[in-house]
């Protein structure tokens, strides 16, 4: 299973990288939501993880360049991973398209539930494969 | 009948003076523009010169002077020719004008204008005749031609450079206004003919004398004796005593107006003295009215008869001229005032014959100069006029500001007195507990300022720390979850790790609080209220602290006994409150036990946790649920916390207006009692009711995968508990609540031996006779052959959508099914 962080620290992207391989998954990370926009363009991810603080275009515009898509992936299962914890951020990003809100620091057990809950949602009218 | 005035008369008095005036400019004029026909242009000049003489006193010999003159001017040469015959045409013209034969006039004077226009430019000689047509045009009535008249007159003065000509026309054109009784622009016309030309006392005097009528006209008798004054002077200067008569029966008349009789006296013996002078004749007779009239206001019309009955002597009383308007009315007055009213009959007739021509002239020449306008094509006059308008708009503006300013001043006065008044008494009564509040509000207010910045800056910074603090921890607890997640560890390094993530952890609810406190200190607590089952919630709970009881050694009591199940309420917030105070209890607790215990009291849901820990003094209770407080310092390092457990769960009891309170004894231990108000609710329908027994068992060493699959299926199946290995699943089934087993084709090829593992899965679930199925990537058919000879009940073919995963596993509602395929397949 292929999955795309999109975060701009590294120590987090190498927690949850390492996280991922635990679960057998694998992560690529981008440094930007520039630079992931066009990963998701070249590559297929089973899900998508986003930080909203970044460097350039914020994550909240990201999503709603994916949700934009014209194709399949716009449907994307995209799980948000925060350290912010603004009065309902959670409501705000889900109603600009996001599918979970984390909360940093992420349990993994609470990333791999929800990635699995995303998966299952997502293979409602889907495949499991 | 005061507004009247005899302007008539006057007015040819002006013209009078500036045709007198006029001889000797015209006489030089001819001398030099005749130096070839010398004799005859002599013998024309000459005969000018005599009509001209003869003009004021006898105008019919200036006509026929002049037609003379117009026969030499034929046989004149030239260009002087053209010229001749303009001024001997012009000077019959206003000769016909002189003996009222205006008919004759006008076509004389039309021919002389023709004749000096032939010349081409403009000369002096056209601006006479102008003057004369004007007169001419006045005499027809014919007001605004005559202003056009004077004004073109006027321009052609002012362009040669003629000032004592152009004073002249300006006279004229005042005359016209006074003629229509609009005596203000006549005085102004008057004073700019006096600005324009002063060196001819004859037309000065003749100025003066009109603008004396204006004032007398106007009431303004002081000024009008001044002018006449001034009139008078210069009369005698001149030893006139001709020109002197008419100004001293104006004086006297104004003088009466003005009810000074003692110097109406005067004059009048003045003017009888100077009307002797020229003759007897009927010059003396213009006095006799005067004096009548002064006899007749000294209330003697017995006196004033004989006097008046003078001056109408051989005058016939049905065509007199304007200039008899006065002696008329004086007549009428007397001749009433006696009773004989036949006579004052015939002077009021009279009167009226006169006013009406008068007020019918007026009448249309004040029509007429009201659509008229005189340009005086004068840019020193117009620029003073305007910057005079100006002037007096600036003037009137000022006035009308300063007016303004007054009555707003004035409006605001009264207000200001009024609130003045109000508030005086109001201060009066008020002052002393004014003083008092003010100063207490102040001081609160003082306060209160300052508080909510150090409010707010508290809770800024804590949000900011704890978003700062939640990076670094992200690092910590999530790489410590990595390690632990590795099976290779030895236990010894194991354990160490999970002291390390059990400290992140810790920091991480201790960030969490903060974030409470934030949040709640600035009001940004939110509150559901949604049904939740309280008894599940409880249990939840206190199956986290149970184990801990138990490790300390101490007992743990749950009694739900006469708790409600479903009510209205926030599940989290609920549980945050009783996790932390059942962590406080056992954190205080050394033996004995802690129970928590629910139950609806009323409308109220009482929540009572009670421990045998050190106990708190009663001095502290409210203290200790102030943030960042433990009893004292000490507890702090002895039993650890933030200090911040009880502020919180006060808090969030109150944002569910309800409460918490403590009640204690030293030694004995303390009850935290959390009072709420009780909202119940009906449980929502089992989505599931199956409740199966027996459990789904997915083997899946993927957590990812497992999740997905529990999402997926966990409606369907009730319970589903996860095995990560082959092993794993063995020991699950055992434990015999497993009806079904799924298991993922990942986990199975990971395995050493493929067909081991399936086999040792297959034959533990049939021996607990469970179902077996396999989810398998794209099997061929050997392949698939090979997985189901290891006894697995089916294999599903992925990718497989996520309704036909459930349709193969559950064939039919209710209970699990039986395999699809057979177990001896």
């Amino acid at each position: 299973m292929n999955v795309l962080f999109i975060e701009d620290d590294p120590m987090n992207r190498r927690v949850v990288g390492d996280m991922l391989d635990v679960a057998g998954a694998t992560m690529t990370g981008a440094e930007n939501a520039e630079l992931g926009l066009q990963l998701i363009e070249q590559n297929d991810y089973a899900i998508i993880l986003i930080d909203l603080r970044m460097p350039g275009m914020d994550g909240i515009t990201a999503i709603r360049h994916i949700r934009a898509r014209g194709d399949a992936k716009a449907g994307l299962p995209i799980i948000v991973v925060t350290a912010d914890t603004a009065i309902d951020l959670r409501e705000r990003c889900i109603s600009q398209g996001a599918d979970e809100v984390l909360f940093k620091p992420v349990a993994m057990d609470a990333l791999f539930d929800a990635m699995g809950r995303m998966l299952a949602k997502a293979a409602g009218d889907g495949m499991i494969g | 009948m005061k507004g009247f005035s005899p302007s008539g008369l006057l007015h040819n008095l002006v013209l009078m003076l500036a045709l007198a005036a006029a001889i000797a400019p015209l006489r030089a004029e001819a001398q030099v523009s005749n130096p070839v026909a010398v004799k005859a242009g002599t013998q024309f000049d000459v005969m000018i010169a005599d009509a001209k003489a003869q003009m004021m006193s006898d105008p019919e010999r200036t006509i026929a002077k002049a037609k003379e003159a117009e026969a030499i001017a034929q046989t004149l040469p030239g260009p002087q020719k053209s010229f001749a015959i303009a001024t001997a045409q012009w000077l019959q013209g206003e000769a016909y004008l002189r003996v009222d034969q205006i008919a004759e006039a006008g076509p004389m004077i039309d021919r002389a204008l023709a004749a000096v226009s032939r010349n081409g430019r403009a000369t002096k000689l056209n601006g006479d005749i102008l003057l004369s047509r004007g007169g001419y045009h006045t005499a027809k009535a014919d007001v605004a031609a005559a202003l056009a008249d004077y004004q073109r007159a006027h321009d052609i003065f002012r362009d040669a450079g003629e000032t004592r000509s152009r004073a002249i026309a300006l006279l004229s054109i005042a005359g016209l206004y006074q003629d229509s009784m609009d005596y203000e622009k006549a005085l102004k016309y008057y004073q700019q003919a006096l600005e324009v030309y002063r060196g001819d006392p004859q037309l000065s005097l003749s100025i003066y004398n009109n603008r004396g009528i204006a004032f007398k006209e106007l009431g303004r008798y002081d000024q009008a004796n001044v002018a006449f004054g001034e009139a008078l002077k210069l009369a005698q200067k001149r030893q006139s005593p001709a020109l002197e008569l008419p100004i001293l029966r104006n004086l006297a008349r104004s003088e009466l107006a003005a009810g000074r009789l003692d110097l109406a006296d005067k004059t009048i013996a003045l003017g009888f003295d100077r009307a002797r002078s020229i003759s007897n004749g009927p010059l003396s007779a213009q006095m006799w009215d005067i004096a009548a009239k002064a006899e007749l206001l000294r209330g003697r019309p017995a006196q004033a008869l004989p006097m008046i009955e003078r001056s109408f002597a051989g005058v016939n009383l049905e065509n007199t001229t304007i200039s008899y308007r006065e002696p008329h009315e004086t007549a009428f007055q007397i001749y009433r005032a006696l009773h004989r009213d036949g006579q004052a009959l015939i002077h009021l007739q009279a009167l009226k014959r006169l006013d009406d021509r008068t007020w019918k002239l007026a009448a249309s020449a004040n029509t007429s100069l009201a659509s008229a306008r005189f340009d005086f094509a004068n840019q020193e006059l117009r620029i003073a006029k305007l910057k005079a308008d100006e002037l007096q708009r600036n003037i009137d503006f000022e006035r009308a500001q300063a007016k303004t300013r007054q009555n707003i001043a004035l409006g605001l006065s009264a207000i200001v007195v009024m609130i003045v008044g109000m508030l005086t008494f109001g201060i009066i009564t008020l002052r002393r507990s004014r003083n008092q509040v003010r100063a207490a509000n102040i001081d609160l207010a003082a306060t209160n300022s300052a508080l909510g910045k150090a409010l707010a800056a508290k809770t800024e910074f804590l949000a900011t720390t704890s978003h700062e603090i939640r990076t670094p921890l992200n690092g910590i607890l999530g790489m410590t979850q990595v390690m632990l997640a590795d099976r290779a560890l030895t236990d010894q390094i194991r354990d160490r790790i999970g002291v390390v993530h059990s400290a992140g952890v810790t920091m991480r609810a201790l960030v969490d609080d903060i974030l409470d406190v934030a949040k709640m200190e600035t009001g940004n607590l939110t509150i559901e209220q949604v049904p939740l089952d309280l008894k599940a919630t409880l249990n939840d709970v206190a199956r986290l602290w149970q184990e801990q009881a138990a490790g300390k050694g101490i007992g743990f009591v749950l009694d739900l006994d006469h708790s409600p199940a479903w009510i209205a309420g926030d599940a989290a917030r609920l549980r945050q409150i009783v996790f932390n105070l059942l962590s406080n209890a056992l954190k205080f607790t050394a033996a004995g036990s802690v129970t928590l215990r629910a139950a609806a009291v009323g409308e109220r849901l009482r929540l009572t946790v009670t421990d045998s820990g050190i106990g708190i003094p009663a001095d502290k209770y409210e203290l200790i649920f102030e943030s960042f407080r433990q009893v004292d310092a000490g507890t702090t390092r002895r039993f650890g916390g933030t200090g911040l457990g009880l502020a919180i769960c006060r808090n969030l009891a109150r944002a569910m207006d309800g409460d918490v309170r403590v009640e204690s004894e030293i030694g004995v231990g303390s009850s935290f009692i959390i009072d709420l108000p009780l909202t119940l609710a009906t449980a929502p329908e089992a989505v599931a009711d199956v409740s199966a027994e027996k459990a789904l068992l997915i083997v899946d060493r993927s957590p990812i995968t497992r999740s997905m699959l529990r999402a997926m299926l966990e409606a369907r199946a009730g319970m589903v508990i996860f095995a990560a290995s082959a092993e794993e699943a063995v020991e699950k089934l055992q434990g015999g609540q497993v009806a079904q087993v799924l298991i993922d084709d990942a986990t199975i090829k990971a395995a050493p031996d493929r067909d081991a593992a399936l086999s040792t899965i297959a034959s533990a679930a049939i021996a607990m006779d469970a179902a077996t199925s396999l989810l398998w990537a794209a099997p061929d058919d050997s392949e698939h052959g090979a997985l189901c000879a290891t006894g697995i009940g089916q294999v599903i073919a992925k990718p497989v959508a996520g309704a036909a995963l459930i349709e193969r596993l559950y064939v039919s509602d209710g209970v699990a099914t039986q395999p699809l395929v057979s177990r001896a397949a």
